[in-house]
């Protein structure tokens, strides 16, 4: 279902009550719903700062575990549901990450490791890159294709218009929907634009 | 979804944002944008975009099975917990202070599955191990080439040539440009997966060497644990204490493709 088009303020009551939900213990849709929609950002932000495929499933794992745990004390008042959410996950991350122990042996997924920055500014950073992408990979796919085209691949609008086989003035229609859904996909994932 | 398109030029706005229209074309819709209410609403609103846009993280697929295996944890963890589920007493969040305090992490049930699920991981992630060079040998031996490099703050290379035989594999190693180990240590080498740590260590002995005065050494090793378990080679420095586990430092690991 595409919820792009509907008010922040509507989605954010939404899930919080899913939060409410799963802390009375409703681990059924409540608690699917809040996996299919955090889950590929908490494993994107395991992947690219543990560098490690078994980390990054632990971190996704234990992050819901402890969301279940502490559901109940969750307050509005203090937070949205994706701040709660990714203040679990940033704190698994960080311990992760500062445990000599999950140094691979390997070099690989090391790129991303700079021992002298502060990890809090690591997952900052790692954190907006990866809202960004699961906003646009909300948008209708007509809408995703031709914004990353245009943009991440800096294709003009008539090379999009040939490589996705549609009229040039659909480019355009679909490059400014796209532009307002992903505003709105945004703002449901924290990022102010 | 045609019957709500605004005609255009007002789409325009978007491929101006995102600096697709040609000097022509952008000078027109400016000319349009001067009388455009809707126009300036949508730029401001929208101009933000860019920016943002250009932070997006790459796709990384979500692993498959991860959704019913992450499902499952929490079940199974309330159902252990009992009809008082969600009340085990963790620290909030927005508590700033608890974040001073290391997060202890389970050991949890599904990490005991995750060995079966890494063997079969193994086996596609072998496919793309960096410094492998998969060769069929004429003699009906298959083998495989891999390059060493120096780990961060060491020194020296080497090539490895894996052998597989009916009873295993048979590695023949050279290394160049080693210092001589420090008092008390010798240099071991591993067979190691790609999934290795030093707290889930997966790594089998290949025995321990040190080097002649030029710093090179040329050497011969066996083992039958599983390659697609074990694809990767590296070498440590590690104590004479008779810990046979790893302890000591990274010197050579796996160098990068061809």
């Amino acid at each position: 279902m595409n919820l792009c088009g509907i008010m922040p303020r509507i989605w954010m009551k939404m899930t919080r009550k899913l939060i409410a939900r799963v802390a009375g213990g409703d681990l059924g849709h409540p608690l699917e719903e809040l996996y299919d929609r955090y889950a590929a950002r908490l494993h994107g932000l395991g992947l690219r700062l543990l560098g490690d495929p078994g980390l990054a499933e632990e971190l996704v794992q234990e992050t819901f575990v402890r969301l279940w745990q502490s559901a109940d004390r969750y307050d509005p008042e203090r937070g949205s549901v994706p701040s709660f959410v990714f203040t679990i996950a940033r704190r698994l991350a960080i311990d992760l990450w500062r445990r000599p122990s999950s140094k691979p042996f390997t070099e690989l997924g090391e790129a991303d490791r700079e021992p002298d920055r502060d990890p809090d500014d690591v997952v900052d950073q790692l954190l907006v890159g990866l809202n960004v992408r699961d906003a646009l990979t909300s948008l209708p796919e007509g809408q995703r294709e031709v914004l990353e085209l245009l943009y991440l691949q800096d294709l003009t609008q008539r090379q999009v218009a040939e490589r996705v086989g549609v009229p040039l003035g659909t480019v355009k229609t679909r490059a400014f929907y796209g532009l307002r859904s992903l505003k709105e996909a945004l703002r449901q994932r924290d990022v102010d634009v | 979804m045609s019957m709500s398109e605004p005609a255009s030029p007002h789409v325009e706005v978007a491929a101006y944002l995102l600096g697709k229209l040609e000097p022509e074309e952008a000078e027109r819709f400016e000319a349009h944008l001067d009388g455009c209410a809707d126009c300036q609403r949508h730029l401001e609103e929208l101009g933000g975009l860019p920016a943002v846009l250009a932070q997006a993280a790459p796709a990384t697929p979500v692993p498959e099975g991860l959704r019913a295996r992450t499902l499952t944890a929490v079940r199974e963890r309330a159902a252990e917990a009992g009809p008082a589920a969600g009340a085990e007493p963790v620290a909030e969040p927005e508590e700033a202070g608890a974040a001073e305090a290391p997060v202890p992490l389970r050991r949890a049930w599904w990490r005991r599955r995750w060995v079966l699920v890494a063997v079969a991981a193994a086996l596609v992630v072998a496919l793309a191990v960096p410094g492998a060079l998969l060769v069929f040998g004429g003699g009906g031996g298959e083998v495989t080439r891999l390059s060493l490099v120096a780990a961060e703050g060491a020194q020296g290379r080497g090539q490895v040539t894996i052998t597989r035989t009916s009873a295993g594999r048979s590695f023949d190693v050279r290394i160049e440009g080693l210092g001589p180990p420090a008092a008390g240590s010798l240099y071991e080498l591993w067979a190691v997966s790609p999934r290795d740590t030093m707290e889930r260590p997966q790594r089998v002995s290949l025995g321990t060497f040190t080097v002649g005065a030029d710093g090179g050494a040329h050497l011969t090793a066996f083992t039958a644990a599983p390659a697609d378990q074990f694809p990767l080679v590296g070498v440590t420095l590690e104590p004479v204490d008779g810990n046979p586990a790893r302890t000591g430092p990274r010197v050579l690991v796996p160098g990068p493709p061809g």
